[in-house]
């Protein structure tokens, strides 16, 4: 079962008297939704992805998850990140091992992590070094370890921007399709509107100089989505005029993001 | 156009190439300086020998020390000699890890640790081993315990100082990720920390074995009626100097095995560079 999500009233700023760089968000994100969260550098989007993982706290307003304020990173909303910071002194099980030995969840370990490994097709490495995988691979045994603690969120943050085309396209429909599978809620932060295209079920468009939600978009096409498909592509055109605007606008000239978990069609067809 | 194959008689000639090449850099280099070695403290035994002012010293040169060391070796005498001088240093090493370690993490871990203890960590790590020699007689009851003492003092610096670089060195993501998983701090230091820290902690202990085996001679001039430092300071007393040379030659090679022994384990929890 996947998580519920409120962001409420999120502003932050690093130091009292520093930059304002979230101001005023707002969202709900239902239970097994897929979210991309899109937007030029300095927007916010990890700083806010931080703060879905308890890995950061807002200066103002807060995070439920399920209903419950999030004040501290919990294994079941885990986040995914560029590097995949696998422990190199560990061979790939034992890195699949490590989310559930640090929680003390040691109860059927191996059984565990072989269906893990088996999910993300590297049952035949699961001894191997973790400098002997490729980029690839070590993001598969990333997520593999994400998946092991059954988390209800997973949080992605840009982690197929290092990967060649190819791997990054697999790594995406693999993702979305466990996260689908599963009913896990999946919020992916990217500068690529492919990826948003391809694994979000709605696109988030941030704009910065404060970061705020600019533009709200959902994706009203089946998965696995075919980026060669005339309505991706007319999709993807739309997302990138919001994007450009999202760049050029001033935050102050822009109404603050705020949907609810089912948005108004009228607001998808239109953005 | 010419085709070349490989025969089977090349490839066996260029497999025993490659064996004998890999002989000759594991073994014949190794061979060939212990040669040079041997030769040049044959060359100082003849001097010694062929000069009349120094001939009564002539016992150093390798023909009569080499006999004497095998002689101590199956005598059985030599265990009585080298157990004690282990005793001392694995206790001086013990000790010295048991500090270093933890403080070593502490100071790696918190800025202001190491803001505090820099200036007078650094100001005691140049003090030598020996200079707290007096203070060692005067704070331990027994002559054992002084050197142990001194032994930590040799070895605690390099532990130390090389763990606490080492924490500092841990690349933020991997905290990150134990951060991510709720992991609480001492997991953290069970499954991050210490595995991380391992190798560089080996290496700041090869350096303190290093260090403690060339101060374990002195020290155990100390008061102390057994080890290689007394038997050293004995056999010269009475003139021994082929039995001298032979304990030389045994603490040369016992420090070696130590050392090599540090570096298979070092090699074996490495991760680094690989």
């Amino acid at each position: 079962m996947g998580a519920s999500i409120q962001i409420n009233g999120i502003t932050h700023q690093f130091s009292p008297k520093g930059e304002v760089v979230l101001q005023d968000l707002m969202m709900d994100i239902g239970a097994g939704s897929n979210i991309a969260l899109i937007g030029e550098s300095g927007c916010g989007k990890s700083t806010l992805l931080h703060m879905l993982a308890g890995l950061l706290i807002p200066s103002e307003g807060c995070v439920k998850i399920n209903g419950r304020q999030v004040t501290r990173a919990h294994p079941e909303w885990n986040m995914m990140f560029q590097r995949p910071g696998l422990y190199p002194w560990l061979n790939v099980r034992q890195n699949v091992a490590l989310g559930l030995q640090f929680t003390g969840q040691t109860q059927n370990l191996k059984g565990r992590i072989d269906e893990m490994l088996e999910l993300v097709g590297l049952r035949d490495r699961s001894e191997a070094r973790i400098q002997d995988l490729s980029g690839g691979q070590q993001q598969r045994v990333a997520l593999a370890r994400s998946l092991a603690v059954e988390p209800q969120m997973i949080l992605l943050d840009e982690p197929f921007s290092a990967l060649d085309a190819f791997t990054r396209r697999n790594l995406q429909l693999e993702v979305s399709s466990i996260a689908r599978d599963k009913g896990i809620t999946l919020v992916l932060v990217t500068h690529d509107i492919d990826e948003a295209l391809n694994m979000g079920e709605r696109v988030v468009v941030m704009g910065r100089n404060p970061g705020t939600f600019r533009s709200i978009m959902d994706i009203d096409l089946s998965f696995p989505r075919n980026p060669m498909h005339p309505a991706f592509t007319e999709i993807r055109e739309d997302l990138m005029d919001r994007f450009r605007a999202s760049v050029e606008t001033p935050a102050d000239s822009e109404t603050t993001g705020h949907t609810s978990q089912t948005p108004d069609p009228k607001e998808i067809a239109n953005g | 156009m010419t085709a070349t194959t490989t025969t089977p008689a090349t490839a066996g000639g260029v497999e025993i190439g490659h064996y004998a090449r890999r002989i000759s850099e594991n073994l014949g280099y190794p061979l060939l300086g212990l040669a040079i070695l041997l030769g040049f403290w044959w060359l100082g035994g003849y001097l010694i020998a062929s000069n009349p002012s120094t001939q009564a010293f002539s016992a150093f040169a390798p023909e009569s020390a080499l006999p004497r060391a095998w002689e101590l070796l199956w005598s059985g005498t030599l265990w009585d000699t080298v157990h004690p001088s282990l005793s001392r240093i694995g206790l001086g090493l013990f000790w010295a890890t048991l500090v270093a370690v933890p403080v070593g993490i502490l100071v790696g871990s918190l800025p202001v640790m190491q803001k505090i203890t820099s200036f007078p960590f650094q100001l005691l790590r140049m003090v030598s081993p020996l200079a707290w020699m007096p203070i060692a007689v005067l704070a331990f009851e027994t002559w054992d315990g002084a050197i142990v003492f001194l032994l930590f003092m040799a070895s605690v610096w390099p532990i130390l100082f090389s763990t606490a670089f080492a924490v500092q060195r841990i690349d933020p993501m991997y905290f990150k990720v134990a951060r991510n998983f709720g992991a609480s701090p001492l997991a953290s230091l069970r499954r991050l920390v210490i595995p991380a820290v391992a190798p560089d902690i080996l290496a700041g202990f090869r350096l303190a074995l290093g260090i403690a085996w060339v101060v374990l001679v002195p020290a155990e001039y100390l008061g102390v009626t057994s080890g290689l430092g007394y038997a050293i300071n004995d056999a010269r007393d009475i003139l021994a100097y082929d039995l001298l040379a032979a304990l030389v030659l045994v603490i040369g090679v016992i420090g070696y095995v130590l050392d090599a022994i540090v570096v298979a384990l070092i090699r074996y929890v490495g991760w680094q560079g690989t």
